[in-house]
């Protein structure tokens, strides 16, 4: 098991293309005691991967937009740097799952409920739905 | 209806900033920089993005934004929508482009802050707008 001091710069890129779902995830994870860094997409990932970046962890969505998806990115990361956790995620309810998951093992035990994480994302996504409609 | 946070207790005493810039390699370092000095930092990645958030009901004091962003809608019109949809929000622009900065009308709500920029330049000009 690893000492609660190794994991103070852990580094956790997220990568959401929905930016209130990735706002969500990264603060828990924040708040988790994780270094978070917020991708959009494929291209923010290899930036950060080329610039010589210190990423432990990549928490991927699967429906990414662009010239490369979540399966084709996480794989070709998985080819290219070994050393890299990749962990794939579909949906919100996925995504706090793995998230929860990572927070379990960080440096500071959950600070709130997974499914506080959940409903939070769920009435940020059902107001833009009611002002989209407005 | 009021802003919706986690159940944290310590969010309701910092200062959220918006931080609206394309290229993450600079959004990153800012948003860190700007957290360890105490702010609540949400980022954006286009000005898309920064009104998915605002309008979210999301509690936003203050934006800091590229003026040139990657996408259709660039950093003055973002102020544009901010001054009909927010006007109690201020927005702190910036750009490498000091012609782009000349066009901001500056005032009580908006400011302007040149590339590139100090990290502690940036934490001290929010700290002034949101003491006003």
């Amino acid at each position: 098991m690893p000492t609660a001091s190794s994991f103070e710069t852990r580094t956790v890129v997220v990568v959401e293309p929905d930016v209130l779902v990735r706002m969500v995830i990264a603060e828990y994870l924040r708040d988790c005691g994780y270094k978070v860094i917020e991708a959009a997409g494929s291209t923010e990932v290899w930036a950060v991967l080329d610039g010589g970046h210190a990423v432990d962890v990549l928490l991927i969505e699967v429906s990414l937009p662009g010239a490369e998806n979540g399966f084709e990115l996480a794989h070709r990361i998985r080819q290219t740097r070994r050393e890299v956790d990749v962990i794939l995620t579909s949906g919100v309810a996925g995504s706090v799952q793995q998230s929860h998951e990572l927070c379990e093992e960080g440096p500071i035990k959950t600070p709130y409920e997974p499914k506080d994480v959940e409903s939070r994302i769920k009435i940020l996504l059902e107001r833009r739905r009611a002002a989209k409609k407005t | 209806m009021g802003p919706v946070s986690a159940t944290q207790e310590t969010d309701e005493h910092r200062s959220t900033v918006l931080l609206v810039e394309d290229e993450l390699l600079l959004r990153w370092p800012t948003g860190e920089y700007l957290r360890d000095a105490g702010y609540r930092v949400i980022e954006a990645a286009t000005a898309s993005e920064a009104i998915a958030v605002l309008a979210s009901g999301t509690r936003v004091d203050l934006v800091f934004s590229d003026v040139n962003l990657a996408e259709e809608m660039n950093g003055h019109a973002l102020a544009s929508w901010l001054a009909s949809n927010r006007p109690q929000i201020p927005i702190l622009l910036t750009s490498a482009d000091r012609q782009e900065l000349c066009r901001v009308a500056v005032g009580a709500m908006r400011a302007t802050l040149s590339k590139p920029y100090d990290l502690s330049a940036v934490a001290e000009r929010i700290r002034e707008m949101l003491s006003r």
